[in-house]
């Protein structure tokens, strides 16, 4: 099955998020060997030299590293994890938050409303 | 290494008027997926015909891998041209042995393990088979060669959407980095997430060459979204 | 590779050609049961000879439908399998056009030869009858005689000269093949009327090859006029002697002519084609 990738934006960084998201979600462990590049690739339905730099851009910001005999590894380091799901909190906080804004809601608004899903939603 | 395709210069006309091809210069390297984009009559098929010696250029020259197109480059080149180019009275498993003995770089396994994954009877003559499964067995057929460029002259458009699925997945595991792949198609959302770089081609004139990922980039927009725009009528 | 070629050339030769030569065959057998062999001196009358006439033509016309029909094939699978649709694998496999165009002649050829031996062997069952023999046997002095078996060529046995014949002919075959060949190569110069083109180009290259052999001819003084004097005036003529120097002659421009067709068929696909 495909991945499913929006028009716009570089291909590489939609698989890179997704990625991250696999890795934060717990589908790979930490530790755990990723994929191939050719097994990814066929697996996302896309071009090899674009998930390869898309890893090679993950492997940069420290979330996976390669060893030499058996390719690229999540990282261990819980930390480093940690700060990328916050961050990827944050970002669809954000997000939230301004489409709120646009639909017009006050911050007190906003609050109200989402303690109220919560609740009805446990 | 050498790119794998170079043109200087490269014209064709069919008759005085007009030139279906004009004046196309280009370098493509190897490792990579190449879209060749147009419209209809845009040059594409032309083009395509020119590197597989089925045309003789008007003006201008094609190196592929350093060598004019002859014996030589066809045994590197493994083409699929839009049409059906086998003869229908022939089985499909005689087809595979014809290019296993012309071809060297044929592989008789990996054309059998295909067509068993498309569930396509090697004991069928070709005359029988629906046009789409034509299409599937000859595109099989070129796949199943080690060849350092592969020219897929509209590989998906006969064919269904799962068809598509597998023959897109063909390619790219027919990836590799010494190898170029060069599909000309007008499907271009179908195939837009493999490629690496695109051409445009508008009225025999290559009018964009650049990557996927610079397109997006600096467009913010996707290939299809830019060809429609380039190609408005 | 040439034995691959000519191997898969032959293959699609065969596919058509031995039906059609077994069919014949069959129908000589037929002519030879059912007519021919039934013509006896005593059973001679004006309708039998009618008969046997009409039996004659049908059986020529069904030689020369033969022939025809062979190097029509053997055009049109050179055609398909270069300039058609399926030129789009056969241009683009690892071979050069020489080596094309020689494996096609050879099986071309293998066939026109194939399709003499056919005649040769169909006339024999339908003309060669015991009550034929016997005729001949009987008055063979005189006809040794009248065809000019004498002195040189008095050593000359019947088999003899039908082989020399057989081996002409089949020469003639081939230089038949690659007639047919040429003209399918420049009927791709007709862009749009390559068909066409073809079959205008063999008329054109029939009609030359018989207006340069006139010319040749009367070179060497062999003008048509010359045998009906020569016969009128008797016995100076020799047949055997006119047709050896015939055939001499003929195959030396059937050489020449085959060299040049098949050079030029050689530059045109080097040159000039482009598959549509």
């Amino acid at each position: 099955m495909p991945w499913d990738l929006d028009n716009n934006r570089p291909i590489y960084i939609q698989i890179m998020e997704r990625i991250q998201l696999d890795i934060i979600s717990g589908v790979y462990k930490p530790g755990d060997r990723l994929p191939s590049v050719r097994e990814l690739a066929l697996q996302a339905a896309v071009n090899p030299n674009t998930m390869q730099k898309a890893l090679s851009e993950l492997e940069r910001s420290g979330i996976v590293y390669s060893k030499r005999t058996s390719g690229r590894l999540i990282t261990e380091d819980e930390s480093m994890l940690n700060h990328l799901k916050t961050e990827l909190a944050e970002e669809h906080i954000h997000v939230f938050l301004e489409k709120m804004d646009k639909l017009g809601f006050s911050k007190e608004e906003i609050l109200a409303l989402t303690q109220e899903q919560l609740k009805e939603a446990k | 290494m050498n790119p794998i395709l170079e043109c200087y210069g490269l014209t064709k006309s069919y008759n005085k008027m007009y030139n279906a091809l004009h004046n196309l210069n280009l370098t493509l390297d190897r490792g990579q997926i190449i879209g060749l984009l147009g419209p209809n009559g845009s040059g594409k098929t032309t083009f395509i015909k020119l590197l597989n010696d089925v045309l003789i250029p008007t003006q201008g020259e094609i190196r592929i891998n350093g060598m004019t197109p002859g014996v030589e480059t066809k045994k590197i080149v493994s083409y699929l041209p839009e049409r059906t180019y086998l003869d229908e009275t022939m089985k499909v498993k005689d087809i595979i042995q014809y290019f296993s003995d012309f071809y060297d770089n044929f592989s008789d396994e990996r054309a059998y393990q295909m067509l068993d994954d498309l569930q396509i009877d090697t004991n069928a003559r070709l005359k029988t088979l629906s046009k789409g499964t034509k299409e599937k067995v000859q595109l099989i057929l070129v796949m199943s060669r080690d060849a350092d460029l592969y020219v897929l002259d509209e590989p998906i458009g006969g064919v269904d959407p799962a068809a598509r699925d597998y023959i897109l997945s063909t390619i790219l595991n027919n990836y590799n980095e010494k190898a170029a792949i060069l599909i000309s198609t007008h499907l271009i959302q179908d195939i837009e997430n493999i490629l690496d770089r695109v051409l445009f081609i508008k009225q025999g004139q290559l009018v964009l060459n650049a990557t996927v990922d610079e397109i997006r980039t600096e467009q913010g927009k996707s290939v299809d979204a830019l060809f429609r725009e380039v190609f408005r009528c | 590779m040439l034995s691959k070629l000519i191997k898969y050339d032959m293959k699609s030769l065969n596919r058509f050609l031995p039906v059609l030569h077994l069919l014949i065959l069959l129908s000589s057998i037929l002519i030879r049961v059912f007519i021919t062999g039934r013509i006896k001196p005593q059973t001679s009358s004006e309708q039998t000879d009618l008969l046997i006439i009409l039996c004659y033509v049908l059986y020529f016309t069904m030689i020369t439908a033969l022939s025809t029909g062979t190097y029509l094939i053997a055009g049109i699978r050179f055609y398909k399998n270069m300039f058609s649709d399926e030129g789009y694998l056969t241009k683009t496999l690892p071979i050069t056009n020489g080596m094309h165009l020689l494996s096609k002649t050879i099986a071309g050829s293998i066939w026109a030869a194939v399709n003499m031996c056919f005649i040769y062997l169909c006339s024999y069952i339908v003309i060669w009858t015991p009550y034929i023999k016997s005729v001949v046997e009987e008055n063979k002095d005189d006809i040794l005689q009248e065809f000019g078996f004498v002195g040189k060529y008095a050593h000359l046995s019947f088999s003899t000269v039908f082989l020399i014949l057989l081996i002409f002919s089949c020469f003639g075959a081939v230089s038949s093949i690659i007639m047919v060949y040429a003209s399918v190569a420049l009927g791709q110069l007709f862009s749009n009327h390559r068909v066409l083109g073809a079959v205008v180009s063999y008329f054109v290259i029939s009609t030359l090859i018989s207006v340069l052999s006139v010319i040749v001819m009367a070179l060497f003084g062999h003008e048509t006029r010359l045998l009906i004097t020569a016969e009128s005036a008797g016995n100076e003529f020799n047949f055997i002697s006119y047709m050896t120097e015939i055939m001499q002659i003929s195959a030396a421009l059937m050489i020449i002519t085959s060299v040049i067709l098949y050079v030029t068929t050689h530059c045109i696909m080097n040159k000039k084609i482009n598959l549509i």
